[in-house]
């Protein structure tokens, strides 16, 4: 069976094993866990805390372009809504999730996104 | 660190990353006053003489006389042998100094992404590179011009002493000529050497430089017809930074005061001031003006790639008929996204020859065919995918995106699944997009 994905604008969001956090990762100032922030318009995608950790553990994205990966989040509640100024919420249940950004295709190599 | 030389060394690094390389400075006393101190290090004395723009200057010249880019990166380097052709060379000079600079810090200082965490970046900013390779440009715009100051400052040098033989020695792999080289070429040069100095573990390497380095740089001054000193000793590690600051610092001052290159031109020593600068944040490109701009000569980019100037400015001008005389990928790619970012991709596909390849739940796959092969699109052709926003806008509607893939591909969702670097049968498992 498929791995669950949760796609929310040029992130995506893949339902893994659960793991022990390893290189946290912290949050905004303002106590958002943010997974991704626009370079031009500053949007986020960000949890309002809720029992969510970000983490970083180079040795779980094997298999995900290098530049791709951005790291795990831990849901430790019942659930999490993930926000965009942009895009729709998505609910998260809980357990571990590896996050990548998306890319785009120019001649010569590839391109992360930035929304 | 508490030692006075690491004290200077910290306000080096900290002078070099303040400088504003996008709009630099404009300073001629400033100019005027660092080129003064420069010259007495590198012992050469010549009439100083600034030049606002490059067409002050008669050595370097365009390759099709309007200061317009046309070509990418492909043509540049195969045209780079060109001597009268500045603009392959600058774009051969940026790569090659990329390259260079890059194998160099990795062969010489492995150990430091090991021991410290980075003192030195393992990517070089774009920043960097655009002003070192611009700036290297005008040094090598005349062979005859560099021999007559590199040969009096090589003598300078080697008669300072040991101090100085080992500076050069530790700054050499960035170019023989590092000392002597464009302001931002020394000044990337200067921090990346000190930076890697400070970190202990790579000052223990550099000062066991092997008996066969220290051979390279004989063989060097003899090339130069200068005979290599006796050697008095090891100079410390104090003596050995300052040497490299004294060196290079004037070279990292002048880009402070807004310096971009300079070289010898009829007796005189003739700088030019930098251009202003635009990027996306990584490459040269700005959608509404030059990419670099002096007050007379300027060049537009689009995302790195070097464009005409009608091209930017009048998009319009972007026709089937042009792209289909257009033979390189980049500079292809390029012109159709400058005419989708003024029109809007929907307008692009329709003028410039898109057909729909493939659709699916996932999207529409495009095909930019500007030569009408509708019935099989050519595998090289650009591609790119078609996607809904799964969120609704507040009025109803659902924004569009569109997203460049790899022009393998084959179907939407294979392309939307390249998009997060995954294959189609790993992106079945969607459950939801917003």
């Amino acid at each position: 069976m498929a791995t669950k994905l949760y796609a929310q604008g040029d992130i995506i969001l893949e339902r893994v094993e659960d793991v022990e956090p390893n290189g946290l990762l912290p949050g905004d100032a303002d106590g958002a866990v943010v997974l991704a922030r626009g370079e031009l318009t500053g949007h986020r995608h960000a949890f309002r805390g809720e029992g969510v950790t970000l983490f970083r553990d180079e040795a779980l994205a094997r298999g995900v372009p290098r530049d791709l990966y951005i790291g795990h989040i831990r849901i430790s509640g019942p659930s999490a809504g993930l926000r965009h100024e942009e895009h729709a919420t998505i609910t998260l249940p809980a357990g571990t999730y590896r996050v990548r950004r998306q890319q785009e295709w120019e001649s010569g190599g590839t391109n992360l996104l930035w929304e | 660190m508490t030692d006075g030389i690491d004290r200077k060394v910290e306000a080096i690094l900290d002078r070099y990353a303040a400088v504003d390389w996008r709009q630099p400075a404009y300073d001629p006393a400033g100019i005027h006053a660092v080129y003064q101190r420069w010259q007495a290090v590198v012992g050469v004395e010549l009439p100083l003489r600034l030049a606002t723009d490059p067409a002050e200057v008669g050595i370097w010249r365009s390759s099709n006389g309007d200061n317009a880019f046309a070509a990418t990166d492909s043509d540049i380097l195969a045209a780079a042998a060109r001597a009268e052709s500045w603009v392959p060379r600058f774009w051969a000079e940026v790569l090659a100094g990329r390259v260079t600079t890059h194998q160099t810090i990795d062969r010489l200082y492995p150990e430091l992404r090991l021991a410290s965490g980075g003192a030195l970046p393992s990517a070089l900013p774009i920043a960097w590179d655009v002003a070192a390779g611009w700036a290297t440009l005008f040094f090598l715009g005349s062979l005859n011009n560099e021999c007559i100051w590199t040969e009096a400052s090589a003598k300078h040098i080697a008669a300072a002493g040991p101090a100085y033989l080992r500076a050069m020695n530790l700054v050499l792999p960035f170019g023989f000529f590092a000392p002597w080289g464009p302001p931002a070429s020394v000044a990337l040069g200067l921090r990346n050497v000190l930076a890697a100095c400070s970190n202990m573990v790579c000052w223990r390497k550099l000062a066991q430089t092997s008996i066969s380095q220290d051979d390279i740089l004989a063989q060097q001054l003899l090339e130069l017809a200068i005979p290599a000193p006796e050697k008095r000793g090891f100079p410390r590690r104090r003596e050995i930074l300052q040497a490299i600051i004294t060196l290079c610092e004037p070279m990292l001052a002048a880009c402070q005061s807004g310096a971009l290159a300079h070289a010898v031109v009829d007796g005189e020593l003739v700088i030019v001031v930098s251009p202003s600068i635009w990027t996306d944040g990584r490459r040269l490109h700005r959608a509404d003006g030059p990419a670099i701009a002096w007050r007379q000569t300027k060049a537009y980019a689009w995302k790195g790639v070097f464009l005409p100037e009608k091209f930017v400015l009048q998009p319009d001008t972007i026709t089937r008929e042009v792209l289909r005389g257009v033979a390189d990928a980049r500079l292809q790619d390029a012109l159709i996204d400058v005419y989708a970012h003024a029109y809007g991709h929907r307008r692009c596909m329709q003028e410039l020859g898109g057909v729909v390849v493939h659709e699916d739940g996932a999207g529409r796959l495009w095909c930019i065919d500007p030569h009408h092969h509708q019935s099989r699109p050519l595998i090289g052709d650009m591609k790119l995918v078609e996607v809904v926003n799964g969120t609704s806008e507040p009025d109803g509607s659902r924004k569009t995106y569109w997203l460049r893939v790899p022009p393998w591909m084959r179907t939407a969702q294979e392309a939307v699944a390249w998009t997060y670097g995954m294959t189609p049968a790993e992106y079945d498992g969607l459950v939801v997009r917003t």
